[in-house]
């Protein structure tokens, strides 16, 4: 077991075994989205600053305060399980890139941003309710791919490719 | 006992995404920038056979899953995934492999977290109360909440108001031909 995680999966064997993973996993649990946990960990965090008055009086925070920790706890479980199969294969480490630290800051803020707007993540929109074909989720999924190629350009522009 | 099964689910995609170095915004931006089709190929994969189960699921009568899954729909959706799609191709990964390349140890991706942490605070203060009706009307401003069950019904437009009725499994076969198919023509272009 420890010998296969070692090696780097073939993209078509980890697709599959990714599909098979959520497909089971929709049963016990629910969906791959862990905008959820994010909005979990985050309604907390409010609580504790700012006290329960708060979170009962904004409905956005209400909503997410109330639900199961399991959306707080796949977040948690999924950076462990990246941490395990990258320490098994030699491949973690402290790694720092002093030139793209302002893009991580201004894109993990706009991406914060539009997680409030379509409620979850990308992962959430295309894997998880897209195969639904939710509606919501085809309009944002319109609009990840058309905001995904803003960003690729600015991104080309940064790197002078 | 769901809190079991979200624990086992997060550990096994955090390896299975490592190790296959599955990444969303790859999939479009290589695309876009370098036309690198690999994570392409592995999202059409899983959309080819998660639709097909998930619709399986929602036309069978009993099975106990966690569907449909509810997404709030209305202009901000489309503005939403924009601005979220800019976000992560400046950042360079989308909420998933921001979290496993934290497992990996990035400060660049730490930081990157930190910041969505932050922004979804900040929008939930300011932009979040321009567009949403109370919360448990938002998911229905538009009378579709759940899409599948829309197209089945098609003409009424409100779910379980059905007029053709038909299983959403008929809408998922064609729907996953076609991921099946474009995934084909990538792997053939490539050849």
């Amino acid at each position: 077991m420890v010998e296969k995680i070692k090696e780097p999966l073939d993209y078509k064997v980890g697709a599959v075994l990714i599909s098979i993973v959520l497909v089971i996993m929709v049963i016990p649990y629910r969906g791959w989205a862990f905008a959820s946990g994010m909005r979990w960990i985050d309604s907390r965090i409010l609580s504790f600053i700012f006290g329960m008055d708060f979170i009962n009086s904004h409905p956005y925070w209400k909503d997410v305060y109330f639900r199961s920790p399991e959306v707080a706890v796949a977040l948690a479980f999924f950076v462990f399980g990246g941490f395990v199969a990258a320490y098994l294969s030699n491949e973690f480490g402290i790694k720092m890139d002093k030139s793209t630290l302002i893009d991580s800051v201004i894109g993990g803020l706009l991406m914060g941003i539009g997680i409030v707007f379509i409620s979850t993540c990308n992962i959430g929109i295309f894997l998880n309710s897209l195969p639904q074909l939710n509606v919501g989720a085809i309009l944002a999924a319109i609009g990840l791919i058309i905001g995904t190629y803003i960003g690729a350009k600015i991104y080309e522009k940064r790197m002078g490719l | 006992m769901s809190l079991i099964a979200a624990a086992i689910a997060g550990f096994i995609l955090g390896i299975l995404v490592q190790r296959s170095r599955f990444c969303m915004t790859g999939a479009i931006r290589d695309y876009i920038l370098f036309g690198i089709t690999r994570n392409l190929k592995m999202v059409c994969i899983i959309l080819g056979i998660t639709t097909f189960f998930y619709t399986l699921f929602l036309s069978i009568k009993g099975i106990p899953a966690h569907l449909p899954t509810m997404v709030p729909c209305g202009w901000f959706s489309l503005v939403g995934g924009i601005i979220f799609g800019i976000g992560m191709a400046i950042a360079g990964g989308c909420v998933t492999s921001t979290f496993n390349r934290i497992g990996e140890g990035s400060i660049n991706y730490l930081l990157s977290a930190i910041f969505m942490f932050i922004g979804i605070i900040i929008a939930s203060f300011t932009f979040w109360k321009y567009f949403t009706l109370p919360f448990g009307r938002y998911y229905e401003s538009f009378g579709v909440p759940y899409g599948l069950i829309w197209l089945a019904s098609f003409p009424k437009m409100k779910a379980g108001t059905a007029i053709f009725d038909l299983p959403p499994v008929l809408i998922g076969i064609p729907l996953s031909a076609i991921f099946f198919y474009i995934y084909y023509r990538l792997e053939k272009k490539e050849e």
